[in-house]
């Protein structure tokens, strides 16, 4: 009981101590700031808009800022801000959910290429490479044309064109793993590779792959938006920046405004997802030396 | 000899940039008129010319017998012929001016170039999509080296009004064209002889040319006329402040701005035009096939919502596919305002008391989005949720195969020509799975169609496109949305010469302030 309790300790102070480091570090305080506002902000949206995203107001089209409406008012009459919060639970949930996919999927092809047999492992990576030979927004605009724009096409567009990322850093792992001595061991005890992967691989590789999420977060973000700019990402009249920012760029002569209130969240959320990643890298990556 | 040093080298830079930011970019007398094109010069063949834009480059290279006039009014001029004569209902005499000669050494324009050119545009193995222009053409008879007579199978109303003025009618050189493989062209006529000669080429970026000295007819105001591939609206604004282009169309939403605050130096034409939009439903598949849907569609629609959303109210309610002012054209909307309540009952009456999810296609550009936004706005307050599918290619794309079924409303606006008939075709029943996206199939209306193509007296022409707007909007399968406007932005220093609708930009006229 005492041991159980000293490493739940351990964990903890091991917790608090990253937590530590990653306020002290003014970039990852920064950056963490930054997604809890904006995490914050798409979650309460509704507490925060004071009217709904889609409500229009033709009349009082184009309108500056006012008390009414703090970040103006779009073409079609629509609250600026009431856009932007809602926009930004659209940017969460694709950047969560393709993600959250491709991770898993990735984890696991990963594994199987690094540890399977060589046939195996030469056919992902040339499934890898195949992917990742295409131009993320080519493939993207080919997939729109043959399936039509929508929320999950862009998420499948993301999905397949993220695995390769994960897969590859996992495999490199897997495979520099499966020759350690305490791999060796458990498969000597019997282990199979199921064993081996989930309860031994997996630990080891989970770490740098979800340093890696975080950073890819931002980027899926941008790609959400920019196909959403190009009409070809979330359906219209669903709010996401980057048709936000497309109306902006229409009426960039009539109103600046509202260009920049589709573009700030990307770069905001760009910024904080960068920095809080690469202070997290800093923190848990132990080639940098900085754990000890 | 002196030398230079840095700061000299710099002083002189920044007086150099100064003296050419000073400089404006429209003298009194320029040698050079710079249009920009909305859409990318690629197809100067008659046979598959693409757009208007073209169709500008065309009349400056290869002109047709006459053209349009140019003065703001709907007549035709003579071009390439001296003389024009209608001898009766089937018969159109020509002569041809004296001197005009092709380039690249073909020698003299002559009757059996016009024989040439328009047989070839009538002749179905050409698969022509304007074959339709000349589709009762019978021959043209060549009576000399420069006259000749046209010979129609019927009467064909529309002749001087859509096919002779316009680039259905341009002149190609025959000896030319017969040594080039399936007698085709695309970006490059193989001889030209009109009032410009290319000069330059640059693919996909700029079509230069300039004066042809030898062309016989009036002689033009500019040197040269550079035609410039502009597609984004927000970009040719750009150009133009920046002293790049001097003649630009611009999207309807920018004319509140631009009368605001007009550029120096600087008009703004703004021409009703003759294109038409509307919103339509597919009648043949699906839920729309009742008429009870497609009319509560058609009484929940706030139309003048659309157009101030859309449009930013610039652009005046239309009645139908006739412009003002045009044989045809309909007084009045049937369903004149929303009526929600009658909307809603005929929604129950039809077994959806609580509406239903529905689907709406347009092109993906701004003016289509927002004004399916606001239709969606509208549907929203019966009960019908209704999706927006923007298409990159328009909605075409999505009628093909049957792709159609799935296709219920979509907003479209189609380019328009001064003659009816070049609208109602389009909603004949044979153009079903074509170009009639709504699958109207009315007996009357196709019969209808075929008599006003042969009508001579204007008042029964005009009563039978009426009936035929009027049997449409009764289908419930149509809300009639705009003509939209064609808004001009150019310099001072010449007046341009434009068809009334402003969709055509006939440089050869344009003249000096």
């Amino acid at each position: 009981m005492v041991s159980v309790a000293a490493a739940a300790a351990g964990e903890e102070s091991r917790g608090a101590s990253a937590l530590r480091r990653l306020l002290r570090d003014p970039l990852g305080a920064f950056g963490l700031a930054l997604v809890a506002l904006i995490v914050a902000s798409a979650l309460f949206a509704d507490v925060l808009a004071a009217y709904q995203p889609t409500q229009l107001d033709i009349r009082n089209r184009l309108s500056e800022p006012t008390t009414l409406h703090w970040l103006g008012t779009d073409q079609l009459g629509r609250d600026t801000f009431a856009r932007v919060v809602y926009g930004g639970r659209i940017a969460l949930l694709v950047s969560l959910v393709s993600v959250g996919l491709s991770l898993t999927v990735g984890l696991v092809l990963g594994m199987l290429a690094g540890y399977g047999p060589r046939w195996l492992d030469n056919l992902l990576m040339l499934a890898f490479d195949a992917v990742r030979s295409f131009p993320t927004i080519m493939f993207a605009l080919a997939v729109v044309t043959l399936i039509g724009p929508s929320l999950e096409t862009v998420i499948l567009i993301v999905v397949v064109t993220s695995i390769p990322v994960y897969g590859r850093i996992v495999r490199t792992q897997t495979l520099s793993l499966k020759t350690n001595e305490f791999v060796l061991a458990e498969r000597s005890l019997g282990a199979g590779p199921i064993r081996v992967l989930f309860h031994h691989v997996l630990p080891n590789v989970i770490g740098p792959v979800a340093i890696l999420a975080s950073m890819e977060v931002p980027v899926v973000i941008t790609i959400e938006a920019g196909l959403s700019f190009l009409g070809l990402g979330v359906r219209p009249p669903t709010p996401s920046w980057g048709s936000i920012l497309n109306d902006g760029y229409a009426f960039v002569r009539d109103t600046p405004w509202l260009i920049a209130a589709g573009g700030l969240p990307i770069i905001l959320t760009t910024l904080g997802f960068t920095f809080l990643g690469e202070a997290l890298r800093d923190i848990f990556d132990p080639r940098l030396g900085r754990e000890r | 000899m002196s030398k230079t040093s840095r700061r000299r080298f710099l002083a002189g830079t920044a007086l150099g940039g100064a003296l050419a930011t000073s400089t404006t970019p429209a003298p009194a007398q320029a040698k050079t008129l710079r249009i920009r094109s909305y859409h990318t010069v690629q197809q100067l063949d008659p046979l598959n010319r693409l757009g208007a834009p073209e169709g500008d480059v065309m009349d400056c290279l290869i002109p047709g017998l006459v053209t349009s006039k140019g003065d703001g009014t709907w007549g035709w001029t003579l071009d390439a012929a001296s003389a024009l004569e209608q001898v009766d209902a089937t018969h159109v005499k020509f002569e041809l001016r004296k001197g005009m000669g092709w380039s690249n050494g073909f020698g003299e324009v002559t009757a059996e170039d016009v024989k040439y050119s328009y047989e070839r545009m009538a002749n179905p193995e050409m698969k022509s999509p304007y074959r339709g222009d000349w589709a009762a053409l019978d021959k043209v008879e060549v009576t000399s080296s420069h006259t000749g007579v046209i010979v129609l199978k019927e009467p064909y109303i529309p002749l001087f009004t859509t096919t002779m003025p316009f680039n259905s009618s341009s002149i190609v050189c025959k000896a030319a064209m017969m040594k080039l493989e399936g007698q085709r062209y695309t970006v490059e006529p193989p001889a030209t002889f009109g009032a410009y000669k290319i000069k330059s080429i640059v693919p996909r970026q700029r079509y230069v040319l300039e004066r042809n000295r030898d062309w016989p007819g009036p002689q033009v105001a500019f040197d040269e006329v550079e035609f410039i591939n502009i597609l984004d609206a927000n970009a040719a604004e750009t150009a133009y402040a920046a002293g790049e282009i001097d003649l630009t169309l611009l999207p309807m939403t920018a004319v509140p701005r631009v009368q605001k605050s007009m550029p120096a130096k600087s008009k703004l034409v703004t021409a009703p035009s003759l294109a038409y939009w509307w919103l339509g439903m597919q009648m043949e598949e699906g839920l729309f096939a009742d008429k009870r849907v497609r009319q509560a569609v058609q009484l929940a629609v706030d139309v003048n919502a659309v157009l101030e959303g859309a449009f930013f109210g610039v652009a005046p309610r239309s009645t139908g596919f006739i412009a003002p002012g045009m044989i045809g054209h309909r007084a009045a909307n049937k369903i004149a305002k929303p009526d929600l309540a009658a909307a809603r009952k005929l929604l129950a009456d039809a077994g959806h008391p609580r509406g239903f999810k529905a689907e709406i296609g347009v092109r993906n550009s701004a003016e289509f989005v927002n004004a399916a936004q606001v239709v969606a706005a509208s549907l929203a307050q019966i009960g019908i949720e209704a999706q927006i599918q923007p298409f990159d290619q328009g909605v075409q794309k999505a009628m093909a195969g049957n792709d159609w079924k799935k296709m219920q409303i979509h907003i479209t606006r189609f380019s328009m020509q001064p003659d009816p008939s070049w609208a109602s075709v389009w909603f004949t029943k044979e153009q079903i799975g074509e170009w009639n996206w709504e699958r109207f199939p009315d007996a009357e209306y196709n019969d209808l169609h075929a008599k006003a193509l042969r009508e001579p007296d204007p008042q029964k022409r005009h009563a039978m496109y009426v009936r035929m707007q009027d049997i449409m909007e009764d289908s419930g399968a149509y809300v009639f949305l705009t003509h939209g406007i064609n808004p001009i932005l150019h310099r001072d220093h010449f007046v341009p010469a434009l068809t009334p609708d402003a969709n055509r930009v006939l440089v050869t006229k344009f003249r000096h302030a």
